[in-house]
């Protein structure tokens, strides 16, 4: 089985697209990290976002281990967004979640919530499984151009801001 | 000189699997203070004139209004110079390791009391970010302001607390591993300070203005993580050295009285002139956030005369998250 294989692109028009927090945790890489006090200055601006509810910073691999409160609404983008506050890049964001948990995605614009169980195929001996977000927010522009067009095909529609996410 | 020069080839050339520091003493790296926090910096600079000590305190508070805007002010108090300008003005020399052989006045041990000198004000914007895992390269815009009430008596000008002024420049900063090295350039436009110095005849106070050289500044820091050798928690003390090369090429003074008549300049202080000067620093930072520096500034390549070496630096420094 593939660990990268691409099993769905969700388009998210996002003035307030957020996740329930029926999860586990997020893992945020960051770049341009280059010491112990720029760490410290990631790891404060993650503890102010509300949803948050303890941050592990890995200074040698320069990532982050975010657990979230679980009854919280959670956004990617304020992660993303406090990476950069501290002036940092995001390197990759992952959602480590369990399919147990029975994860849903909040789509503004849309009525209800997609469970992310019902697209993901081939995953259905895991115990638990990563959704990785790619997107100019959360990936290097290295990265992200690498899997540019890759992703552009899968996507159903491309106008608008849109999260691609891949379970891993 | 040759052991600096030594220093810098064993840091180029040591393996870099680690994190760097661009925290240097003296110049401001392109990167920003994080947005919404609030950083406070005490600076010292202390050397000896002749017998006297010079001490210069300033507080810097630090601001980050945007990710990549940062605001800072520094008030300072020092007893570096007068409110008014010495008698000897367009002809005082400096002595100590400064002394220059001239037949004009010497200005030595002039007791000047510690003073409010005034705030200078900097913003930087960082207008480039190239990251990477352990690596960055970044480059920012600054600006300065300063507005002083001290009677600068040298012609090279200096913004923290000689003179009122404005300048701004760019900084390059790049970073691998362990190993940091960012460039400043910048310049300086100070302002004219208006004041009076006794007439010699004794026929009293006589109305002078003097103008001051602007300034191109350039600076060249390395930064090196020399502790700890892999990071695994924010108790780790961390410990830095540095080298900075601070160099500064500035147009001569101008001094009038009574608004037109041109004093002659009898100094090399009120010449134009260039410098490069060195600066070996030690840091330690604790707990991740307190961050205490020590270094000497000493003369590379000439020498400024605006103030007496070695000159020592003591910087403290705290972010409130």
């Amino acid at each position: 089985m593939r660990l990268s294989l691409i099993l769905s692109t969700f388009l998210l028009f996002l003035s307030t697209s957020c996740f329930f927090s029926q999860t586990i945790s997020f893992d945020l890489g960051i770049d341009g990290l280059t010491c112990s006090q720029c760490s410290k200055s990631v790891e404060m601006q993650l503890k102010k976002l509300d949803f948050v509810k303890t941050v592990e910073m890995d200074l040698a691999n320069t990532r982050a281990l975010i657990r979230i409160n679980e009854t919280s609404i959670l956004s990617p983008d304020a992660i993303a967004k406090a990476a950069r506050n501290a002036g940092f890049s995001v390197r990759y964001l992952k959602l480590l979640t369990s399919a147990e948990m029975k994860p849903c995605l909040i789509i503004a614009g849309f009525d209800g919530a997609i469970n992310l169980q019902n697209n993901v195929t081939n995953i259905t001996d895991k115990k638990v499984y990563t959704i990785c977000f790619l997107g100019n927010s959360f990936q290097s522009k290295k990265e992200l151009k690498a899997r540019k067009e890759k992703l552009i095909n899968n996507c159903p529609e491309n106008t608008g801001k849109v999260y691609f996410a891949k379970v891993e | 000189m040759k052991i600096f020069i030594l220093i810098i080839v064993i840091v180029l050339l040591t393996p870099l699997v680690n994190n760097a520091q661009e925290l240097f003493p003296y110049s401001e790296p392109a990167s920003s203070v994080p947005k919404n926090v609030i950083g406070l910096r005490y600076i010292q600079h202390t050397f000896n004139e002749a017998s006297q000590v010079r001490n210069l305190f300033a507080l810097r508070v630090m601001y980050g209004l945007t990710s990549r805007l940062s605001i800072m002010a520094t008030p300072n108090v020092s007893n570096h110079h007068g409110r008014n300008f010495p008698d000897n003005l367009a002809t005082h020399v400096h002595e100590g390791n400064q002394t220059i052989f001239s037949t004009g006045d010497t200005k030595t041990n002039n007791d000047y009391i510690y003073k409010f000198n005034g705030v200078n004000f900097y913003t930087k914007y960082r207008f480039l970010s190239n990251d990477g895992k352990n690596q960055h390269f970044r480059m920012a815009l600054y600006a300065q302001g300063t507005i002083l009430n001290t009677a600068h008596t040298e012609a090279e000008p200096n913004l923290m607390d000689d003179n009122s002024g404005y300048g701004g420049g760019i900084i390059t900063t790049y970073l691998k591993n362990k190993f940091a090295v960012s460039f400043t350039g910048g310049y300086i436009v100070p302002m004219d300070k208006n004041g009076f110095v006794n007439d010699p005849d004794g026929s009293g106070p006589v109305p002078t203005r003097i103008k001051y050289g602007r300034a191109f500044e350039y600076n060249l820091s390395f930064g090196y993580l020399i502790w700890p050798r892999v990071y695994k928690s924010y108790n780790q003390t961390n410990w830095n050295i540095y080298m900075e090369f601070l160099g500064k090429s500035y147009s001569a003074a101008q001094i009038t009285q009574y608004g037109f008549v041109n004093v002659p300049i009898a100094t090399p202080l009120l010449q134009s002139g260039n410098y490069i000067d060195i600066v070996p620093g030690i840091q330690t930072i604790i707990k991740s956030n307190l961050r205490i520096e020590l270094s000497a500034r000493l003369p590379f390549y000439r020498k400024s005369y605006a103030f007496f070496y070695p000159l020592y630096a003591l910087g403290v420094q705290w972010y409130f998250f």
